[in-house]
């Protein structure tokens, strides 16, 4: 018995090693111009985003639009980018000669200019396919390619998540506002007061998620250049393979250089805090400013086309996924003041309990508003591609 | 020995105590007339004379009558004709009391200058004889023998040089570091680690004083007439605490000429807090001034601004590269075995090279050569076991010594990111000594550990140490002795992954040295102590191998090429008494590197930063062909200057060269650090040090103080470029960078070695700056101005304290407090590829906040009776008693797109522990 409390005591010592931190420390105004994308050589269209640093107690996303943003190639053709969005350049389709060499000018309105190194254009490799292993603790995604030419060696990919998501509770009624003489008060009324159906329109939805973290893989050590490595990894029970689940993986060639850039900057910002981690460093990437070259500058430019593959997996081919909302419903009876209470957090669901004659509500189910209204999600305008 | 004999001897024996410069003594001259004078007179006579008050028994002496006469005739010599036919006693102390007993004499201590002249000690040693009769004496605190040694005939000879080993009378074993000395001159010597000592001493009699902490002092009185040996044993100090301890003698931090050498035995280690209850060596060690630790989790230890790799760890003079286990929670020597520590880190002997820094020398104990002991100890997380006894009695013993861990429970409750960890680790030890005869004898040391852990991921590493040594130790006479050892010294790691089939792979790392030394050390005059010697090691080094793991894998085999290289010194210094104050050592190594071949040396352009850009040529050389040869001179100076007893100044220079370097980018020196030899392209690491201190004891010599000031300069230290890639690199000069490194410092530290209360508390204040400011070279780092290195914590305050509330309860409290250590933290934030990130510009310009941690233990002994099969004792204690959240480091992840900062603390409460420790027979 005294041993089993000794140990239980010792047990408690463990807990709670890793805290939140605030800097104390006041960041510099930084400033320093973000170019974040990459050229796409080939028809579709290319895309370079244009972003200041900001200091670290204000994470913010600062735009830096008015620029004027074009691809030169070593043969002297200009490709101009168009500001679509404030801070967002695009071109439609390139198309660039691979075999000549090519690289971004940047001119921003405080009449800086900034010049990338130029690179040659890379060839990206089709996807072979997206695949995935299933066991207890949940879904792991997998990318498979290969280069025949052995020539890529360097891969990134991201990828966009698209789910179909149906609301736990399906919406009955809606609130209708009484101006009483003590004020405004709410009653229910019915969504669909004819047919009495529930809102498909807030029941299924297609939320959408981007990667954020920096997927990398290099076949340099293999023997061949051939890829299977993880992509994502859903936990069983997740939200996402509740219904129908859709991953559309985009791999890109890297060059070396951009390769070892973003393996810097990923250790930089994601694999930290472990006590056998690296420090981070400084990034040094392949575009500086020509007007001040010791101004610091972001990014790493590349030249290659994109390669995309679409996924999907039902909630069928996985037994037992046994996803369970986290959502809850709360019964609120059929009066005008429980009603009015209850706009105040909850949206009305459906019918809870009926008189013995089955002509009369008398109490209603509610939940917050996530829970019954899908959009709070994602979009519920179906995606074209889904089927 | 007849009966007469004895008496004799009993009655010319006067005795003060250890304390006595008495201002009286019995060589003052004195007129004596005495015809049938009684006890009275007599004592009138002499008290009128001296300032001796003399104490008698009326009662007995009432019947007594004395006659004798003489002029100017000693004291000593009056009382002895007037006494020797009566059976009567004169004992003195040094207050002046002069005591007359009948039959027996008062048991105080013999004063050293009663014999002069005299002939009638009885017992007669000469080096003729065996000196086993010698060593077989039981010790009482006073030998009333007197030893003479050597041929009395011999008249000619003004300086004896007497040596021996002193030893443990329990268990045989050899006790290091004891002090042997006489007053008056003072001479000294200490003993070597294999309890032997060498003095040179001036003809005649003396009192010969042997010291050594835990061990009950002895006094000799010996007669030289001419070179001899003298063995000793000592008896374990099982009063100690019950006498007053007068310890005017206890000088060593004083009359010491080395500067910045620390001495921890495994008493002290075993008595300071430590975590989870396991004596630890290594942290011992950082509770000593100038020697730091980036955090917790830190394998190695940083001593005056020097790198984890910079210090030469040697355990039996086997060279350990990784000293932890567990992720540095842990230590990986093992305390049982452990005799002493010692920490060289400002005047580091000339016979010790390699490292810039410090060098940590841990000496084993030898096995008990009486009878078969054993210990075993049980922790929360560790567990061990330690057999020894004699395999020939008296001659030869082991000590067979192994640990091992039961620590998987514990992930369960550290930080999410490490609850699907595993680690175990085990280690053992075997040490045998063998004593071939009185002048030869082996010892064989043999050590492997071995780790193993997954840090919550699919990833698995090992590591593991394996020394064995085997060292001759020859005493040609008593002014030369040599000690040859040889051994072979392995450290190696592995890394696996299986997760993922394509990519499945096995990292493999192995470092390997085959090293002989011989050392001399010979005697020439109380004036000069030679050491000389050469030592050699061959390096082979196998950075690394690439290497599928599985069927599937389509990992390509990749070996990085073998390096081999051989380092080598010769060696002389010499220990100059210039005058009994002013004390010289001077010492010079010249060591050699060089690199060996097969190897394929890169060549780069000249002038510009080494990259892959800028390599011009790769140069392919045979087997054993070298391929480049660094070398040079290194100096070693000291000196001590004693004003007083209890004050002196030591000052040193010193100079290093480090030719082999652990490369690592990781906060705390990790297993998995690689290490290189120097090449063409990585220049050896030379280090010089300036060092100065005073030293100053107070209150009889219970409290000492000293303050040493240092300043250090390094050539070449190598820091690594932003985002070095260091493991299978191919290149890897193309990733790291020479700087220019500068460290400074000033060291406090107040000792009270003895009493109910001591302990030590220590200060630092420090600085270690690295620069690179040679665009030549590579990229600036920080724009060329200085920047703190990683473990850079300028200020530090360690308390160790322990108070004895009997013999069997002690408690430990322990305090320290430093600087947090410098990091990298982001400056800003960009949105890049979705996600919010963190920007890095300047290189450790930041600190994590502040360390403070205090722990307490509670040692309760068992009970001591002397005869009995188990002897218990248990260690109760708090880590971290206050539970301070102390950072282990403070990072900014993306996670989900945002970014967040942490602060993480690997121990983030007080963390109980009880241990229980057995001891068997």
């Amino acid at each position: 018995m005294k041993k089993s409390i000794l140990f239980l005591f010792i047990l408690l010592a463990f807990l709670g090693c890793k805290e939140k931190y605030i800097s104390p420390v006041v960041s510099p105004n930084t400033g320093y111009l973000v170019v974040d994308g990459s050229i796409n050589a080939g028809l579709s269209s290319t895309e370079i985003i244009l972003k200041r640093t900001v200091a670290l107690d204000n994470p913010s996303v600062v735009y830096e639009g008015g620029a004027t943003v074009s691809v030169i190639g070593e043969d002297n053709s200009i490709f101009a980018l168009n500001e679509a969005a404030k801070g967002h350049y695009l071109a439609s389709s390139l198309n660039l000669n691979k075999a000549k060499k090519y690289k971004l000018h940047i001119l921003t309105t405080d009449s800086k200019v900034y010049e990338s190194d130029l690179v040659e254009v890379r060839n990206t490799p089709a996807i072979d396919s997206l695949s995935w292993k299933y066991d207890s603790n949940g879904l792991e995604l997998f990318v498979n390619t290969h280069d025949a030419t052995g020539l890529s060696k360097y891969y990134q990919w991201n990828y966009t998540e698209t789910w179909e998501y149906h609301s736990p509770f399906l919406n009955y009624f809606n609130y209708k506002q009484l101006n009483t003489s003590s004020g405004i008060k709410y009653t229910l009324e019915y969504f669909d007061p004819i047919l009495i159906t529930y809102n498909s329109a807030i029941y299924t939805c297609w939320p959408t998620e981007n990667s954020s973290s920096i997927l990398l893989g290099s076949t340099v050590s293999l023997s061949s250049d051939k890829i299977l490595l993880p992509l994502t990894y859903i936990s069983r029970g997740d939200v996402k393979l509740s219904q129908l689940y859709s991953i559309n993986a985009r791999q890109y060639s890297l060059s070396e250089g951009r390769y070892n850039y973003l393996q810097k900057m990923k250790k930089n910002t994601e694999g930290t805090g472990s006590v056998f981690d690296a420090q981070p460093s400084e990034l040094m990437g392949n575009i500086h400013c020509t007007t001040n070259a010791s101004e610091p500058v972001i990014g790493y430019i590349d030249i290659c086309n994109t390669q995309e593959t679409r996924l999907f997996i039902k909630n069928a081919q996985l037994p037992d996924w046994n996803f369970v909302t986290p959502c809850l419903k709360t019964e609120i009876p059929n009066n005008v003041d429980s009603i009015t209470l209850a706009h105040r957090n909850f949206y009305p669901a459906y019918a809870a309990k009926y008189s013995p004659t089955g002509s009369a509500i008398l109490s209603y189910y509610f939940s917050t508003p996530n829970c019954v209204d899908c959009t709070f999600w994602g979009t519920n305008i179906k995606p074209t591609f889904w089927p | 020995m007849n009966l007469y004999s004895k008496t004799l001897l009993l009655l010319v024996s006067l005795f003060f105590i250890s304390k006595g410069y008495s201002q009286s003594d019995t060589t003052k001259t004195i007129d004596i007339n005495c015809e049938k004078c009684t006890i009275r007179d007599l004592s009138k006579q002499i008290e009128s004379q001296t300032s001796f008050h003399i104490y008698y028994d009326s009662t007995i002496f009432a019947q007594k009558s004395f006659t004798y006469s003489a002029k100017s005739e000693p004291l000593y010599k009056v009382l002895h004709k007037l006494f020797a036919a009566e059976l009567i006693y004169s004992s003195f102390d040094d207050q002046n009391n002069l005591f007359f007993t009948k039959n027996r004499a008062l048991s105080l201590i013999l004063p050293e200058s009663y014999f002069n002249g005299t002939n009638t000690a009885i017992t007669v040693n000469d080096t003729n004889q065996d000196e086993e009769d010698l060593s077989d004496s039981k010790e009482a605190i006073v030998d009333k023998k007197i030893y003479e040694i050597g041929d009395k005939n011999n008249k000619s000879q003004k300086s004896i040089l007497i040596g021996g080993i002193i030893k443990d009378a329990k268990t045989g074993q050899p006790v290091s570091g004891a002090n042997v000395y006489i007053e008056n001159p003072r001479i000294g010597a200490t003993t070597d680690q294999f309890g032997a000592y060498t003095i040179s001493l001036p003809r005649g009699k003396h009192i010969l004083n042997i010291q050594s902490i835990g061990l009950r002092d002895i006094k000799r009185q010996i007669i030289l007439y001419s070179d001899g040996k003298m063995n000793v044993d000592m008896t374990e100090s099982i009063q100690s605490l019950k006498r007053v301890t007068v310890s005017s003698k206890k000088l060593s931090n004083i009359r010491g000429s080395q500067m910045g050498v620390q001495k921890i035995d495994i008493k002290t280690i075993k008595q300071i807090p430590m975590l989870f209850g396991e004596a630890d060596i290594i942290r011992a060690i950082t509770t000593l001034p100038g020697v730091k630790t980036v955090g917790e989790a830190s394998t190695g230890f940083n001593v005056r601004g020097g790198s984890s790799d910079q210090n030469l760890i040697l355990f039996n003079d086997a060279t350990v590269y990784n000293p932890s286990h567990f992720f540095g929670l842990f230590s990986a020597f093992n305390p049982e075995v452990v005799n002493s520590v010692e920490l060289y880190k400002s005047s580091i002997p000339a016979s010790y090279g390699g490292r810039l820094s410090s060098v940590l020398d841990i000496n084993s104990r030898e096995g008990n050569k009486k009878e078969f002991t054993g210990s075993a100890g049980i922790g929360p997380l560790t567990s061990r076991l330690n057999i020894e006894g004699p395999l020939v009695k008296d001659k030869s013993s082991f000590i067979l010594g192994g640990r091992t861990t039961y620590s998987n429970w514990l992930f369960k409750y550290l930080p999410d990111d490490y609850k699907n960890s595993a680690a175990n680790f085990y280690d053992i030890n075997l040490i045998t000594t063998h004593e071939l005869d009185k002048n030869n004898s082996l010892y064989f040391t043999a050590y492997f550990s071995n780790d193993k852990f997954n840090l919550n991921s699919d990833t698995a590493y090992s590591y593991g140490n394996r020394n064995i040594s085997l060292k001759w130790k020859h005493t040609y006479n008593a002014k030369l002795n040599s000690v040859m050892s040889a051994g072979l010294d392995q450290y190696n790691y592995e890394i696996g992954s299986q997760k993922l089939p394509l990519n499945a792979y096995k990292l493999a790392f192995n470092i390997q040295q085959t090293n002989f030394k011989a050392h001399f050390n010979y005697f020439y005059n109380n004036k000069h102590s030679f050491d000389f010697g050469i030592n050699s090691i061959l390096y082979k080094l196998n950075p690394g191998n690439f290497d599928p793991n599985g069927s599937q894998s389509l990992v390509k085999p990749d070996h990085l090429q073998t390096e081999q290289g051989l380092e080598s010194a010769i060696y002389f210094s010499d220990h100059y008494t210039v005058t009994p104050k002013f004390k010289i050592d001077a010492g010079v190594r010249l060591s050699m590197f060089n690199v060996m071949g097969p190897n394929d040396i890169n060549v780069y352009a000249d002038g510009v930063p080494k990259t892959e850009s800028s390599l011009i040529n790769t140069i392919h050389y045979d087997n054993g062909k070298i391929i480049k040869t660094y070398g040079g001179p290194e100096v070693r100076l000291g000196f001590r200057y004693v004003f007083d007893e209890t004050f002196s100044l030591k000052g040193g220079f010193n100079t290093q060269r480090q030719y082999i370097h652990s490369l690592s980018n990781t906060t705390a020196m990790a297993p998995t650090d690689i290490w290189k030899l120097s090449d063409p392209n990585i220049k050896p690491q030379i280090g010089n040090q300036f060092s100065l201190g005073l030293y100053k004891n107070l209150r009889s010599n219970t409290i000492e103080t000293s303050v040493e000031v240092y300043y250090k300069n390094i050539k070449n230290y190598l820091d690594y470029k932003s985002g070095a890639v260091l493991v299978m690199n191919h290149h890897i000069e193309t990733d790291v960078i020479g700087t220019k490194g500068k460290a400074y410092g000033v060291e406090l530290l107040v000792k009270k070695v003895t009493g109910k209360f001591n302990g030590w508390i220590s200060y630092t204040w420090s600085k270690i700056l690295l620069q690179q400011n040679d665009p030549n070279a590579g990229e600036l780092i920080n724009n060329g101005n200085p920047y703190a290195a990683n473990y850079d914590k300028p200020n530090d305050v360690t308390v160790v304290t322990n108070y004895k509330f009997s013999h069997r309860v002690s408690i430990s409290l322990n305090a320290n407090y430093s600087t947090g250590r410098p990091i990298t933290l982001p400056i800003g934030l960009f949105d890049y590829g979705g996600s919010m990130r963190t920007l890095y510009a300047d290189r450790n310009a930041y600190r994590i906040p502040d360390y403070f941690r205090t722990d307490f233990a509670m040692n309760i002994e068992g009970n001591h009776k002397v005869k009995q099969l188990f002897h218990n004792s248990w260690s109760i204690g708090v880590y971290n008693l206050t539970g301070r959240k102390n950072p282990y480091s403070v990072y900014y992840v993306s996670e989900n797109g945002h970014v967040n900062g942490y602060k993480l603390s690997i121990f983030g409460n007080a963390i109980p522990y009880i241990n229980l420790n057995i001891r068997f027979k």
